[in-house]
């Protein structure tokens, strides 16, 4: 009875303290809604235990934002949302509980909810989305819609951070979600002529070895045949390490970052996918070459000798 | 799958994509370059450079790294040590606790983390090892003592002094301390910095953290140069500046990394820790390093926190030590702790004491001159002395000697050996007797200097006695460098130096050392001799068993005497990467052994090999600072700086700094004429190191005086066959070369081939510097196929000396292509002057005239081949290079502005070949232009003004003049008069010219 008449007056009841009238019968409402929004049913005697857990979830989450007041079982009841189906109901201290609690308060509109997320979250969103250099119209622009889609939504679209998964830091996914918006805009809005700079040649610029420099004039073809093929027999995900390192510009920590492993395996990969692509060049190059040996004067032949350490070098003089 | 949706890019930047979707991400980014790049800005913008996400604020203190690697087993051996426990880890590695068997003691062994790429292993190992070596030397009450140094697997490892210690800002949070206390601590910690910058030792990474307060009140500082060794190669500067040091205390300097961070940067951090461990508060009002650098650079230090009891000047003091520019800091730590010092309340009563202990000790020295009278007989011993070293038996039977080996130069070396050791005998016994007066007369000093200094004098007569010794066997090779040799003594000022004396090895207690001692001191007087008698290998024989003996004895001392001829030997036998490792071994058993002398000798020499020989230039330039801290640590020596200056002259030389070059060359030749004497051998290798640079600065006239008389003093004192002539000799016929003086670079490059390949082999790059010469001028002379030949046997010598990276393979290789173009061999020299484009950049700079001169050779050679469009990147960017540089080296730029006029004309741009040529014919570079030079530009901004319709009458004038100057040039250029003739002929009527104004 209390269960029920709680749940359906959100609107009304804004503290979480509650006073419980009936002294005899626990309490165990926040169980019950989690278990509904989890779509099962539950043994009536494990519901006070379920209750004291999600109580404490529910009070650390709301000691962390002060005079927000989002109702109880309507943030655990968003909990049970998140989790996926089979995941235990322990599962749900694994979330970022606080993150989850602002966000379902914001999405619900709560005036202090809005305050606490305009102030600790935007910000650093703004300065990352400052950081792609749209035109002054476009960042605006991008800002109105961030905010629009996150905080209030749309008819057929609820508000984004509803849908927020709690599993990563809430400060992360905003800033994501307000990247892809912006990187979205400035494609369409660019019409973007579709570069395609999938070119990893740029490792061979002759700006860096002299060895190389003079193969390259010399054997250009012979060359660009083996580093294409030697670059072909590389993984996927060897290839878009090299690309994303020496034509995109990434760092090591972003690298690492992106693929969600520490600085030092991402080194690791860039180093190994390098080594990889060296030594398929050379052999290529060294079975070319053979054929046309006659042609080497003593210069080259102390070149092609040296080949493996001017690659290394190349290569490596890029990533420092 | 397709282009990515917002929730897989949403994933994707958290780095939580599930792995089953990851590869398929990966598969779509493979063949999508939009998404790809997608991707990329939004990580960029996600986690800009200055710091990894969930590193918001860069001022705090960095994560400690997480061990990759397993922690050590306790028992693990690591160098001697056994490992007990772990103690903690940081940013640099891990520290354990660890038992040293052989000392009976327990130590802190730290485990240095040598870079995560595996690629750098060697390099950042071989690095660290010697910042590691470095911070042995310092020694020192508030230094933290590093008691060993060595490597484990890849990591370097540092035993150091286990210290059970606070650090300072826990210090600081145990207890409120008056600002006089902390103030008493940092002077401490100060006066370790002093130490270790006296060691030529910058710490890098200053901060609360570093600095460890001892229980016994003791401050020490420790972690020294680590944060710039660790991670030498920070791949990510410049937004995350060094790996390990810490933003907030970092100087801007050390955030900048085209900054070269100094001690005045240690001065900067220091004083930040002092201002924090005293306000409590940082300096500096940031939340990121952008912030920080802002407020730094605009110098806006914050108010001192209200109700503070630290007076207005410690904080004028302070504030001056966070400048953002080091020249505004103090000149060094210690006058910045001489100012902390400087508390107004106290100095008057401090200056009353020094008054009085002026008084008393005038009064000691007048008493004591007055009681010791009448004792100068006593120190009349020094001629008997002599007499049996130098004498006139030992000089005839020289002279026999040398004369007897029938050279013709015999006589002029023995006259020149005798000058130089009479002038050296006079000196030593000048000061022999002044030194035995200064106690024994005038009791102005105590026996015990007497002592050293009469040690010091001894070893300097045993030197003389070696080299007679050598000399009265002399063979024709002794001869040859007999005047080398004698000049080669080390100078007796040393002996009376009392600063440098005080850093003599430490006598040898009982009489086995004393013994050992001696045999070393044998060793090293004969090895001397005999490298100045150029026999290397027999010297290099000689040396090393005594240097294992004197490690085996563990006389450091001694080791790094005998370490440093070694090393410069190993050097002469070409062998320059043995040589810097035998140097560096010299340096460190110096530094340990404290041998200040051979410390400052052996990093002067090291500038030279890691500098001009493997070019290394950024290792040399710290080279050159470590060695003048350790001259400045003998109290300074004029004769080191300026040997020092001569190999700081020649390093600004290679890297195209001939400004530069030219005043350290000047400096220092004046000061060892002054020492040597204008007519010495040491006054004449600079003089032709500074002729080189003068050529550079195309006052060639100069360099022709340098050069000539250098090679004067060298053939009087070495006779005409010695390499050294023949080396003078080539820095010659370039002069000549410039001057146009074929026959006379032919003549003198066929004789110093001649005199190398005799003396130094046929593979020496000596060898190779004479046939180039000479493939050169006879080309000219019109015989291109022997030439070539000789270039070609000049380019393998170089590679096998130099290997094919080195500058100078590359400019041999230029070279060649010259004679190939000149050959009509177009796409041949094309594509060897592109391959040095490169590699000449990546060696000697931006900036450098060498890389100029190979672009524009790239560009004539297109235009050789009729391809204009193709020239003319080459030629505009020689044009930049030359354009970007304050002077004009080797009077590049005229041939340059005539090259991109002549281009622009053949593609039809006669407006902008005349812009060019204009400065050309008006000679707006300044330089001497040669008469070839002033006609072609003349002839090309004829035809520019012409064929532009600029000013016709003007460029019938220029044709004229032009015209007369080939005429009055010789044979080589009537081709040249009949091509003007012919355009002359083609042109409309001078009749119908409009004359210029009417238009």
């Amino acid at each position: 009875m209390q269960a029920l008449h709680r749940g359906n007056s959100r609107n009304r009841i804004t503290g979480g303290g509650v006073i419980v009238a009936l002294v005899s019968t626990p309490d165990v409402s926040l169980a019950q809604a989690f278990v509904a929004a989890r779509g099962g049913t539950a043994a009536p005697e494990s519901l006070p235990s379920l209750q004291e857990r999600l109580a404490r979830v529910l009070d650390s989450a709301r000691s962390a934002w002060p005079g927000v007041e989002l109702n109880g079982p309507r943030y655990v009841g968003h909990l049970a949302r998140l989790l996926a189906g089979e995941a235990p109901d322990e599962d749900v201290e694994k979330l970022n509980l606080p993150d989850v609690y602002l966000a379902r308060a914001a999405a619900d509109g709560l005036p202090a909810a809005l305050k606490a997320f305009e102030a600790r979250f935007l910000p650093e969103v703004d300065a990352a989305v400052a950081r792609l250099k749209l035109p002054p119209t476009g960042l605006d622009e991008v800002r109105q819609l961030l905010r629009q889609r996150m905080l209030v939504g749309s008819a057929e679209a609820p508000a984004r951070l509803a849908a927020y998964p709690g599993t990563g830091p809430l400060s992360g996914w905003v800033r994501a979600a307000a990247l892809w918006l912006a990187l979205d805009w400035q494609r369409q809005r660019s019409g973007q002529a579709q570069v395609d700079d999938g070119d990893l040649s740029v490792l061979m610029a002759p700006g860096d070895d002299p060895e190389l420099a003079y193969l390259k004039t010399t054997y250009r073809a012979e060359f660009n045949a083996s580093f294409a093929a030697a670059l072909a027999a590389l993984e996927p995900r060897q290839r878009n390490f090299l690309r994303l390192k020496y034509l995109d510009g990434l760092s090591i920590d972003q690298l690492g970052a992106l693929y969600g492993v520490h600085r030092s395996t991402a080194a690791r990969w860039v180093v190994g996918a390098q080594e990889a692509l060296l030594q398929e060049t050379r052999r290529l190059l060294t079975d070319r070459l053979r054929l046309t040996r006659s042609q080497l004067d003593s210069v080259l032949r102390l070149i092609s000798s040296q080949l493996d350490v001017s690659l290394s070098r190349l290569l490596r003089s890029r990533l420092d | 799958m397709a282009c990515l949706d917002e929730s897989t890019f949403v994933e994707l930047l958290m780095g939580s994509l599930p792995p089953a979707r990851a590869s398929e991400v990966d598969a779509h980014l493979d063949t999508c370059a939009s998404c790809r790049r997608m991707v990329a800005q939004g990580l960029r913008a996600q986690s800009p450079d200055e710091g990894p996400p969930g590193e918001a604020t860069a001022l705090t203190p960095p994560r400690p790294a997480r061990g990759e690697d397993a922690p050590l087993e306790k028992g693990t051996a690591v160098g001697r040590y056994l490992v007990l426990e772990r103690l903690g880890s940081g940013g640099m590695g891990v520290v354990y606790s660890a038992y040293d068997p052989e000392l009976d003691r327990r130590v802190a062994l730290k485990l240095l983390r040598v870079g995560v790429l595996g690629l750098e292993v060697e390099e950042g190992r071989a690095h660290l090892l010697h910042e590691a070596q470095a911070m042995a030397r310092v020694s020192h009450p508030h230094v933290v003592p590093i008691y060993d140094v060595g490597t484990f697997g890849e990591n370097v490892f540092l035993a150091m002094e286990l210290v059970e210690a606070q650090t300072l800002r826990q210090w600081l949070k145990a207890a409120p301390r008056p600002w006089r206390q902390v103030l008493a601590l940092f002077l401490d910690a100060g006066r370790g910095l002093t130490a270790a910058h006296a060691a030529g030792v910058v710490h890098g990474d200053i901060k609360p953290e570093n600095l460890l307060v001892g229980r016994d009140g003791r401050v020490r500082v420790t972690d020294f140069g680590l944060a710039r060794s660790a991670n030498p190669l920070g791949e990510d500067a410049p937004g995350t500046p060094v790996a390990g040091g810490t933003p907030a205390y970092m100087s801007p300097e050390q955030l900048d990394p085209d900054a070269h961070p100094d001690a005045r940067s240690d001065q900067f951090a220091f004083c930040v820790a002092l201002y924090e461990a005293l306000h409590g508060e940082r300096p500096f009002a940031a939340a990121t390093v952008r912030e920080l650098l802002a407020e730094i650079r605009t110098g806006r230090v914050k108010p001192a926190p209200r109700g503070s009891p630290v007076p207005p000047w410690l904080r004028r003091v302070m504030v001056r030590g966070l400048s953002v520019d080091p020249m505004d800091r103090y000149v060094s730590m210690e006058a910045l702790l001489a100012a902390l010092q400087h508390d107004p309340a106290a100095r008057w009563a401090r200056r009353l004491k020094v008054a009085g202990g002026a008084a008393l000790l005038l009064t000691a020295v007048a008493i004591t001159h007055a009681v010791g009278s009448r004792r100068e007989q006593v120190c009349a011993g020094a001629g008997k002395e002599l007499a049996t070293v130098w004498g006139p038996s030992q000089q005839a039977a020289i002279q026999s000697a040398f004369l007897a080996t029938g050279k013709p130069y015999a006589g002029a070396a023995w006259q020149r050996v005798r000058r130089t050791l009479d002038v050296y005998t006079a000196e030593w016994v000048t000061t022999r007797t002044t030194a035995c007066e200064a106690t024994r007369v005038r009791r102005e000093q105590p026996e015990e200097v007497l002592a050293r200094r009469m040690h010091c004098l001894d070893g300097r007569l045993a030197e003389v006695a070696a080299l007679t010794q050598l000399f009265a066997r002399a063979d024709a090779g002794t001869v040859e460098l007999a005047a080398r040799a004698a000049e080669a003594l080390p100078p007796l000022q040393r002996c009376s130096d009392l600063v440098a004396l005080a850093a003599r090895a430490p006598e040898p207690v009982d009489a086995e050392a004393r013994a050992r001692t001696e045999a070393l001191r044998r060793t090293l007087v004969r090895a001397r001799a005999l490298k100045a008698a150029g026999k290397y290998a027999e010297a290099v024989a000689l040396l090393e068993p005594a240097v294992k003996s004197a490690k085996d004895a563990g006389d450091r001392y001694g080791a790094a005497d005998l370490l440093l001829p070694l090393g410069e030997l190993q050097e002469e036998l070409g062998d320059p990467r043995k040589a810097e490792a035998t140097l560096f071994e010299a340096v460190w058993a110096a530094e340990a052994g404290r041998n200040d002398v051979v410390a400052a000798r052996a990093w002067t020499s090291l500038v030279h090999t890691s500098g001009e020989v493997l070019e290394q230039y950024a290792l040399a330039w710290r080279w050159k600072e470590r060695a003048e801290a350790a001259i400045e640590r003998m109290g300074g020596d004029a004769v080191l700086s300026a040997q020092l200056q001569v190999r700081t002259g020649a390093l600004h030389f290679v890297q195209g700094r001939y400004t530069e070059a030219s005043e350290q060359q000047e400096a220092a030749l004046a000061r060892l004429e002054q020492t040597y004497g204008p007519d010495s051998l040491e006054a004449a290798d600079v003089r032709l190191g500074l002729g080189s640079t003068r050529i550079a600065q195309h006052r060639v006239d100069d360099a022709l005086k340098l050069t000539e008389q250098a090679l004067e003093t060298r053939r009087k004192a070495l006779g005409p066959d010695h390499p050294d002539v023949a080396r003078a000799q080539m820095n010659l016929t370039e002069v000549y070369w410039r001057q146009g003086n074929l026959a006379r670079v032919e003549e003198l490059s066929r004789t110093a081939l001649a005199v190398f390949e005799r003396a130094l082999g046929p593979g020496h790059r000596d060898v190779s510097t004479a046939l180039e010469m000479l493939a050169a001028v006879v080309e000219r002379r019109g015989r291109g196929e022997e030439a070539l030949r000789l270039q070609e046997r000049a380019l393998d010598i170089t590679l096998q000396v130099e290997g094919v990276e080195s500058s100078g393979t590359q400019i041999v290789l230029s070279n060649l292509a010259n004679l190939l173009a000149r050959m009509g061999r177009h796409e041949e020299a094309l594509a060897h002057h592109m391959a040095t484009i490169a590699p000449l950049e990546q060696r000697l700079g931006p900036q450098h005239p060498f890389l100029a001169r190979a672009h524009r050779a790239c560009g004539n050679n297109y235009r050789d081949m009729k391809r204009y469009q193709e020239a003319q990147p080459y030629l505009l960017r020689a044009l930049a290079i030359l354009e970007s540089r304050q002077d004009d080296p080797y009077g590049y730029r005229t041939g340059t502005w005539i090259d991109l006029g002549r281009n622009w004309l053949d593609l039809k741009q006669p407006r902008k070949a005349a812009e060019v040529l204009e400065l050309a014919v008006a000679n707006r570079s300044g330089s001497k232009q040669t008469q070839g030079e002033r006609a072609f530009s003349r002839y090309a901004l004829a035809r520019a003004l012409w064929e532009g319709n600029l000013d016709r009458p003007r460029a019938l004038r220029l044709a004229e003049e032009a015209r007369e100057m080939f005429t009055g040039m010789g044979e080589r250029y009537v081709k040249v008069v009949v091509e003007m003739d012919a355009w002359r002929a083609s042109l409309p009527r001078p009749a119908r010219v409009p004359a210029a104004g009417t238009r």
